[in-house]
């Protein structure tokens, strides 16, 4: 059901000043939803004056996202844009399309912004302040602030990028939604491995040999195994409805435990 | 040290610990810190130095996807206001600077902890209608951040080096261990909400595709590695896109797995 957008270049603005709480919302459950909520919560009530359409729309953005922040205003802008045009049936749309792009494109964000601007500016900066010469520092803030202002007009260029998108697509936005979940997926099976880290700490010696569980015997068959079978029995248990909070309650108690018998490591 | 260099230390602080997550606006930029430090304290060149050492120590050390590093901003903060205080050389100045920063990866820990309540309470609030009162306490998590850096700082100034190093000894092993574990861990508890809001079930040949691509063939080492993985799903995702445009009519609005969102 298409209708007619309702958001401004300014209500855009808006959202990318409300963005900057950035990853400071940060979780172990939703982790930066809470921002995406706080964000998009000026712009979506404008989209949604019904009260339970606002409701639906906010509990839609308070799942799991993580991003790296600047990338997150285009892919945020993104979507916006798309629900502003299809309303409150593309919401499973806009969350499958937040997931299958979340990866791919913080790993360009993360690149430039954790490895390259660092890696160029910071070396520089450094080098010459332990000579005392704050001139290279003068370099790195400037770099920085050209991209801190950049990055308000990130949501904007994001918004166009997605009204494009929906006008070419709108017809098959169910074919869309599947594509997106086959991609998604296949990222969130990349993350586990990645993001999730539990190693044990046992080992085994015989005589002078000593065989450590994890890096000799696990990894070489199964790397990564804790981590999946974590990730199915957490999933497990929350299809059952046990409380969030006893789970990871429960996964810091375990982690004390087995810190304090060195079991994990 | 006077009460107002502790108060602009202090001010340093809280606006390092939240930039670093929210406004991002010198994200990495640890040598800045000592620098702002140093002007604070009246002495911008030792400040330098000593946020020079911590930037070449951070690099290539970034807190991405969530994961808790030592803060290196906060090392070059509060090495700075050692050195200059205590009339000590460099070394000591970094030395008690970086001990505070692994300090620090704990306290990340717990903030991240007490955020997740924060956001449950938000959503909390979202069902109930009260949209005012879940903006509110969405804007206690900066707060929070703020303080994780603030506070340490406050403590040394107050009392001094003695008492960084009273909590570093205070904190037992399976304490300070079992947190780093349980923060490495803890990342479990997205990744399965994720995957019982998708048709998991489904596609659950996708999420197997992804994790051997990521362990067996080793793109988890690359740093962009989720970009292959990303263009093989994409692959993927538009072969079925391709299968489900062509017959609209075969294709369904979503599986029934997909339309239990609402509950929780």
């Amino acid at each position: 059901m298409s209708k007619e957008p309702v958001l401004t270049k300014k209500d855009l603005f808006q959202c990318g000043r409300r963005w900057l709480l950035g990853s400071s919302t940060f979780n172990y459950e939703n982790q930066m939803a809470t921002t995406c909520v706080f964000s998009q919560m000026k712009a979506l009530r404008k989209m949604y004056p019904n009260d339970e359409d606002y409701k639906k729309s906010l509990k839609n953005q308070f799942r799991y996202f993580n991003i790296n922040p600047p990338m997150g205003s285009i892919l945020l802008g993104m979507t916006l844009a798309v629900e502003d045009k299809e309303g409150i049936d593309s919401l499973n749309t806009v969350n499958d399309m937040k997931v299958s792009l979340m990866g791919s494109i913080s790993g360009i964000g993360d690149t430039i912004m954790w490895a390259l601007i660092p890696t160029v500016f910071g070396s520089i900066a450094a080098y010459m302040g332990q000579e005392g010469n704050p001139f290279g520092l003068a370099l790195y803030v400037l770099a920085n602030l050209v991209i801190f202002v950049c990055k308000f007009y990130l949501w904007d260029l994001g918004y166009n990028m997605g009204a494009k998108l929906i006008t070419s697509l709108s017809n098959t936005l169910n074919a869309v939604t599947e594509a997106a979940s086959v991609l998604g997926l296949t990222v969130v099976g990349f993350l586990i491995a990645t993001t999730v880290t539990i190693n044990l700490g046992v080992t085994f010696s015989f005589g002078d040999v000593v065989l450590d569980l994890q890096t000799g015997v696990l990894d070489s068959i199964f790397p990564c195994i804790l981590p999946i079978f974590a990730t199915w029995g957490v999933y497990k248990l929350i299809k059952k409805k046990v409380n969030l909070t006893w789970i990871i309650l429960g996964i810091i108690v375990i982690s004390m435990i087995g810190a304090a018998t060195g079991i994990l490591a | 040290m006077t009460a107002f260099q502790a108060i602009l230390i202090i001010l340093i602080a809280f606006f390092q610990g939240f930039d670093a997550y929210g406004t991002q606006i010198v994200p990495s930029n640890h040598i800045v810190f000592g620098f702002l430090a140093g002007l604070a304290m009246g002495d911008w060149q030792t400040g330098l130095a000593i946020g020079a050492s911590c930037q070449l120590m951070s690099l290539g050390v970034a807190a991405i996807g969530g994961s808790s590093v030592p803060n290196y901003g906060l090392a070059a903060i509060l090495g700075t206001a050692v050195a200059i205080s205590s009339n000590a050389d460099l070394e000591t100045g970094l030395t008690i600077g970086v001990a505070v920063a692994m300090l620090y990866v704990q306290i990340d820990v717990i903030v991240k902890i007490l955020n997740g309540f924060i956001a449950r309470q938000a959503e909390k609030f979202c069902d109930e209608g009260k949209f005012g009162a879940m903006e509110k306490i969405i804007m206690l998590s900066p707060i929070l951040m703020g303080l994780s850096t603030a506070l340490p700082t406050a403590i040394y100034c107050a009392v001094g080096v003695n008492a960084v190093n009273f909590v570093l000894d205070a904190m037992p092993a399976w304490f300070t261990g079992g947190l780093s574990i349980a923060g490495a861990a803890l990342p479990v508890v997205g990744m399965a909400l994720l995957l019982n809001y998708m048709p998991a079930k489904k596609w659950f040949g996708c999420v197997m595709l992804g994790f051997v691509l990521a362990t067996y063939f080793g793109l988890s080492e690359l740093m962009s590695g989720v970009i292959p993985v990303a263009i093989i799903g994409g692959v993927w995702a538009y072969e079925v896109y391709k299968k489900q445009a062509a017959a609209p009519a075969v294709a369904t609005a979503g599986n029934p797995e997909i339309g239990e969102l609402e509950d929780e």
